[in-house]
């Protein structure tokens, strides 16, 4: 035994020291540098391996028979090299051709978008965090063509709308599926019961933007049905495919920390006049509603006469407020009242990443802290993130990816929109003589009996009254509270089994789950809540996926000829919402104790759950035949708990290379190819609307409710009829398209036309009343869109130490609503001016009362020659836009880079309904002049002003000469609120053109530069968005929207202001 | 090749099965009570009458009032409504809560209470309630819908003549009377 084992020994030590030799040298690329981290694999020996070290130097034993070395590295030409007699062996690597670009399939797998038949748009990580935004949404707008992403408003952590091409649904979910590592995220964005989206209410999260963008990796944009038919009907608003940061195998560890501090300011306000006063009729009152007084300049500019005996204000600072006699004093305290509530906002965010990997490990960790205060004093918005993936590979043929990642979030949220408790509507009415400073205090009436915590606000200036009318906006800043708390965790593993080369099966699986909190306050003496709010509000979102996926690869079907990848997966999703809500608006006792212990009945109490179910069986097969001629056929079934019965989703799209990719030619078109997609996607509905329900109920309208809890409860037999039968919205899309690149690649071109139709679409499909219903949730409506998408770029220099490129987009979606089962319209926001859907209009057309009009389409005016009230609504603006685009520049110098990109909308209408509504309250900069007549004139209500009188107003023609727009004018149908003023009036041209950003940034980094700090790089930048705008729009910018993330847009309403920003980053690489 | 095409055949064959099965029964309602499993019966009668007091002494009967002279409409939109300027909107909701909040209740209550000991009591109130939320109906508008009404077999009623509404109130109320 002893001697077998010896001679065993001796063998294999002979075969260790004989037949092995080392070979060792130095590896560096083109520019001089060391290369690290290259491989270096011996031809023919695939066991055989290593990697260069941090000095460029690797040592492999080899065996005597190896012949060739090959050093290969990613975007570099693979080397081989012969191995001589010498043990020394050094390589000069070369940068390789142009790697070709890579995009991930629907399914979350990597694929060369050369040979896709689809178009997707891809933002890369430097690009977004380029940006300097907060959320990753926001920082992909302008970046993609015929992808919309607009902020609702200027609020920190404020919703975020994406929509890609055109509408795709009228009354179902409107934003895009997101996938985060092949699993779907909820991207929720909900106002719940405690907030109105055009009323009383705040802007919503988009949960999206709780993943630090600094995890991020790269976003895909799925924008054509054929690319997304996969995820079958969820999948009709486009799909975002997003990944997330990994190590590297083999990579010695990575530390970096980065902290940026950015600076916000409001980017737009409404011009308030500071002429005129308080009062009515060019007479002074406190109490007035309206800034309709007297001159202020006319004043005798001594202090007011005021009455001290009897009842006064005693503010909370000491000042004491009494009535006042007559009012002398000119102070005006507009700017005054607007910085006492806005600030200049600021946020920091900090961020540490470590990265590294091992042979068979590879990490990434990264935790972050952002704190945000918002333009809005008291408005705030803190995230909180950790993240940790990973990859492990077991072996040769099994890979086990986990990537887990925890967020805290939370924020305080000011109240806007139609809302007397809402900020905006608050301030902007106040008149310009009015100080909203002591706000807060005890009112003394005549007998002396005190009032104490009574909020003073320009409508009850001593608080005399527990109901303030309109907030004053510092008792919305500084005492109401809308608060929310997130939790939130999710987690996705994939195991990948390869066990033949040409089989891979995945297993994958995920969970997204989050905790929303939410709690409204408002004190006794709050506008709208007099006897004071406390709402509790909790969401538990959950959302599980499973996937089992079987692909296979037969590159050489017929060798030379045709390759094959089929996929076969299954897919089972579950989404679960809980909701419980819990509210008074009736306290006990005027404390800011946030505790149902001090409400009193009646309690509004509701709990819900939404729970939706469904499983897809998939496959694709993808042929490629000579590598010029590719084509992917899909089909999708798919059962859910909200359809009746299964569905088929089909897909198929072919491209051909007609010039390959080939950059040496000086042919003028290096690349070029044509791509053609067919595709169907589907939007689900609603859950829980296969039967009519009983339900509790309100009569009246306006102000005279009649709540049925307030008469010991009851029900009625649902408004909304039940149908069993519900489908699926079907979208069907076809798409052309080239992708074409000239020169040697220096200009790329895409370009597509897409047309889709919508069939069945879900609607509250309302009927006549009189047969027992008002609506049914029906498949009834149909919609189409068409547009021509291009992005384009340039690079008008290119050499290894600078470079400049010139890039944009382009897209002019055009979307009409066909048929709404005999509905004339149905709106999609509430209020005096809608948007809506109106067969034979694009969706989100404008709706509202207008001024008389003869056929021919001129005004029909009065005996005074003014316009009239017409008796029924119609359309009056389409704030869709004739196209959109972007344009931007960038370039890099050495270690300078920087970036220039302008976005433009150019042709929607917007509905300005707060400068309608001011005019008539007399606070709006326009109805602040005064004219002298050059000639007599009439007003709205027929009286004669003589030449050379001076008086308040606005002279305009509408076509029977000139009259005279003054208080009776803009306090009539010429502006104000509700159906019975000329809202047509409120419609302006939207078209805007911006700054989206600009951003320089500086990297230090260099061999001498570590040897001197121990650093590999410090990277320095700052960035400046939404830093210009062009537009007609006077008081805030277009881009926000009264009902937030929705579908119905193009309206503005005391919706809180946009914002433009500066933000400085370091970064700091060990 | 023909082994392939048939298991992916028999996959899809399957999963047709197997899909729909692991869906069902998740939609139906946690959230409210369906009208498909239970009758709520005299539940509804509180709600027609505060459907009722709306139609009679709401938004109409304040817009009556600026109008003969009994109040007088100072500012927003009851000035607007004063000085006569009426929009469509201003009368949504008298319709809707007599149509679907009176009398398509009314009917449905009529139907679940057959059986009850009280049957009769219940259909002569809701009755009396139908007639006179109708009544108003057909004297603010003229000629209104009600022959064809609350019929789940007909989208659109059509619009009878005001004296043959008034007319087939007066006998819906006359009627339980006489019994």
């Amino acid at each position: 035994m002893k001697q077998v084992f010896t001679i065993l020994l001796l063998v294999s030590g002979m075969s260790l020291s004989f037949g092995q030799r080392t070979i060792s040298g130095t590896v560096t690329n083109g520019d001089g540098q060391v290369q690290i981290g290259a491989n270096v694999t011996v031809k023919d020996f695939p066991n055989i391996g290593t990697i260069s070290d941090i000095d460029g130097k690797y040592q492999l034993s080899v065996p005597n028979e190896a012949s060739m070395l090959v050093f290969s590295y990613t975007g570099y030409e693979t080397q081989e090299v012969a191995i001589g007699s010498s043990d020394k062996l050094d390589v000069i690597m070369s940068e390789g051709r142009l790697l070709e670009e890579v995009v991930v399939t629907a399914l979350g797998f990597a694929t060369k978008k050369d040979r896709s038949g689809t178009t997707s748009s891809n933002v890369s990580s430097n690009a977004i965090k380029s940006s300097g935004e907060s959320g990753i949404l926001n920082s992909l707008a302008g970046k993609a063509s015929g992808v919309k992403i607009v902020r609702a408003n200027g609020d920190p952590g404020a919703g975020v709308n994406i929509q890609i091409r055109g509408a795709n649904t009228i009354g179902g979910s409107t934003q895009p599926l997101v996938i985060v590592d092949g699993i779907p995220i909820s991207n929720d964005n909900l106002n719940g019961s405690g907030s109105s989206s055009t009323g009383g209410g705040v802007s919503q999260q988009s949960r999206l933007n709780d993943i630090n963008p600094e995890d991020v990796e790269s976003v895909q944009i799925l924008k054509g049905a054929s690319a997304a038919a996969l995820w079958g009907s969820r999948a009709a608003n486009g799909v975002l495919m997003i990944t997330t940061k990994q190590g590297k195998l083999n990579q010695k560890m990575k530390i970096s920390f980065s902290t940026s501090y950015s600076m916000d300011e409001i980017n737009r306000k409404h011009p308030i006049q500071t002429a005129f006063g308080q009062g009515a009729a060019g007479k002074y009152s406190p109490t007035s509603l309206n800034s309709w007084g007297d001159k202020i300049a006319d004043r005798s500019g001594a202090a007011d006469e005021v009455t001290t005996t009897g009842a006064y204000f005693l503010a909370d600072n000491g000042t004491k407020i009494y009535p006042i006699k007559t009012k002398n004093s000119r102070e005006i305290f507009t700017d005054a009242n607007f910085d006492q509530v806005f600030q200049t906002g600021h946020f920091t965010d900090n961020n540490l990443t470590i990265t590294g990997g091992s042979g068979k490990n590879t990490n990434y960790f990264s935790v972050g802290y952002l704190n945000q205060d918002g333009i809005i004093k008291n408005s705030s918005y803190r995230r909180a993130t950790v993240r940790f993936n990973n990859q492990s590979f077991f072996s040769n043929n099994i890979v086990l990816t986990t990537k887990a990642n925890y967020i805290y979030s939370d924020g305080n949220r000011i109240q806007q929109n139609s809302n007397t408790a809402g900020l905006y509507l608050g301030l902007l009415r106040n008149p310009a003589d009015y100080d909203i400073s002591t706000y807060k205090g005890t009112y003394f009436n005549a007998t002396g009996v005190a009032f104490p915590l009574r909020q003073r606000a320009y409508r009850r200036y001593l608080g005399d009254n527990v109901n303030p009318t309109y907030n004053n906006p510092l008792w919305t800043t500084n005492e109401q509270e809308a608060t929310t708390t997130i939790n939130r965790f999710s987690v996705s593993t994939n195991l990948n089994f390869n066990p033949k080369p040409w089989l891979q099966l995945d297993l994958r699986g995920g969970m997204d789950s989050y905790l929303d909190k939410r709690v409204y306050f408002a004190p006794v003496g709050s506008a709208s809540y007099n006897n004071g709010r406390l709402d509790n509000e909790d969401f538990n979102n959950s959302e599980l996926n499973v996937d089992a996926i079987a692909r296979v690869t037969f590159p050489d079907l017929v060798k030379g000829v045709v390759g094959f990848n089929g996929t076969l997966g299954f897919n089972i999703n579950d989404r679960q919402r809980k909701i419980l809500y819990a509210a008074t608006q009736n306290f006990l006792v005027n404390s800011k104790l946030q505790n149902f212990n001090n409400g009193v009945a009646p309690y509004s109490v509701s709990n819900s759950l939404n729970h939706i179910r469904s499983n897809r069986l998939y496959g694709i097969l993808s042929f490629d035949a000579y590598d010029k001629l590719f084509l992917n056929l899909s089909g999708t079934q798919e059962a859910a708990s909200t359809i009746n019965g299964t569905y088929f989703y089909p897909s198929a799209d072919v491209a051909y290379q007609f010039i390959g990719g080939t950059a040496d030619d000086d042919k003028i078109i290096s690349f070029g190819k044509l791509r053609a997609s067919y595709g169907q996607v589907g939007v689900q509905p609603t859950a829980y609307k296969f039967g009519t329900t009983y339900e509790s109920f309100t009569y009246g309208t306006y102000d005279d409710g009649l709540d049925i809890n307030e008469f010991g409860g009851g029900f009625r037999l649902n408004d909304d009829q039940g149908n069993p039968v519900l489908k699926p919205e079907i979208k069907t899309e076809i798409e052309f398209g080239a992708d074409l690149r000239f020169l040697k690649n220096k200009i790329n071109l895409g370009v597509t036309y897409y047309k889709n139709e919508i069939k069945d679409i879900l609607l509250a499909v309302n009927l006549s009343p009189s047969s027992g219903y008002l609506s049914k949730y029906a498949n009834a409506g149909r919609m189409e869109n068409r547009g021509i998408e291009i992005d384009l770029g340039l690079k008008v220099l290119e050499t290894k130490s600078y470079g400049l490129e010139l890039y944009g987009n382009f897209n002019n979606n055009r979307n009409k609503v066909l048929d709404l089962a005999g509905a004339d319209r149905v709106p999609l926001t509430d209020q005096s001016i809608t948007s809506n859907a109106i067969v034979g209009q694009p969706l989100g057309i404008l709706f509202g009362s207008r001024a008389l009009r003869n056929d021919g389409g001129d005004l029909v005016l009065d005996a005074n020659g003014f316009p009239q009230l017409a008796p029924d609504q119609g359309v009056i603006g389409d704030p869709n836009p004739d196209w959109r685009g972007g344009l931007g520049l960038r370039g890099n110098y050495k270690n300078l880079n920087f970036n220039v990109l302008f976005e433009t909308y150019q042709g929607g209408d917007f509905a300005e309904r707060t400068r309608f509504v001011l005019t008539s309250f007399g606070t709006y900069g326009t109805v602040g002049n005064e004219v002298t007549l050059t000639k007599d004139l009439k007003n709205s209500a027929g009286k004669v002003f003589t030449a050379g009188t001076t008086v308040r107003g606005n002279i305009h023609n509408y076509g029977a000469g000139d009259v005279l727009l003054d208080e009776g004018w803009y306090t009539s149908i010429g502006g104000g609120l509700g159906g019975s003023a000329i809202n047509e009036f409120s419609i302006a041209d939207g078209s805007w053109t911006r700054l989206r950003e600009v951003s320089m940034g500086y990297t230090i980094r260099g061999a001498k530069f570590k040897k001197t700090t121990g650093l590999e790089s410090i990277e320095l930048s700052l960035a400046g968005r939404n830093l210009s705008l062009w537009t007609d729009i006077l008081g805030i910018d277009p881009e926000v929207n009264q009902s937030g993330v929705d579908n119905g847009f193009g309206i503005e309403y005391f919706t809180n202001p946009s914002t433009r920003s500066w933000v400085a980053s370091l970064k700091i690489n060990l | 090749m023909k082994t392939f095409k048939y298991i992916f055949l028999t996959l899809l064959f399957f999963s047709t099965i197997g899909c729909e099965g692991l869906v069902e029964d998740i939609n139906d309602n946690p959230n409210q009570i369906s009208s498909d499993n239970f009758d709520a019966g005299v539940l509804l009668l509180k709600g027609i009458e505060l459907a009722n007091v709306s139609v009679q002494v709401g938004h109409q009967t304040r817009i009556g009032g600026m109008w003969s002279g009994q109040t007088i409409g100072i500012s927003l939109l009851y000035k607007s409504i004063y000085e006569y300027n009426l929009s469509a909107e201003e009368t949504d909701n008298i319709w809707q809560n007599a149509y679907q909040g009176i009398v398509k209740q009314a009917r449905t209550m009529i139907k679940q209470t057959e059986t009850s000991p009280k049957a009769a009591q219940y259909s002569g109130i809701v009755k009396v309630i139908e007639a006179n939320a109708i009544g108003t109906i057909a004297s603010l508008f003229g000629d209104v819908p009600y022959s064809q009404i609350s019929d789940d077999a007909v989208d659109d009623p059509v619009f009878d003549g005001q004296k043959a509404v008034l007319q087939a109130c007066r006998l819906l109320w006359m009627k339980p009377l006489l019994n």
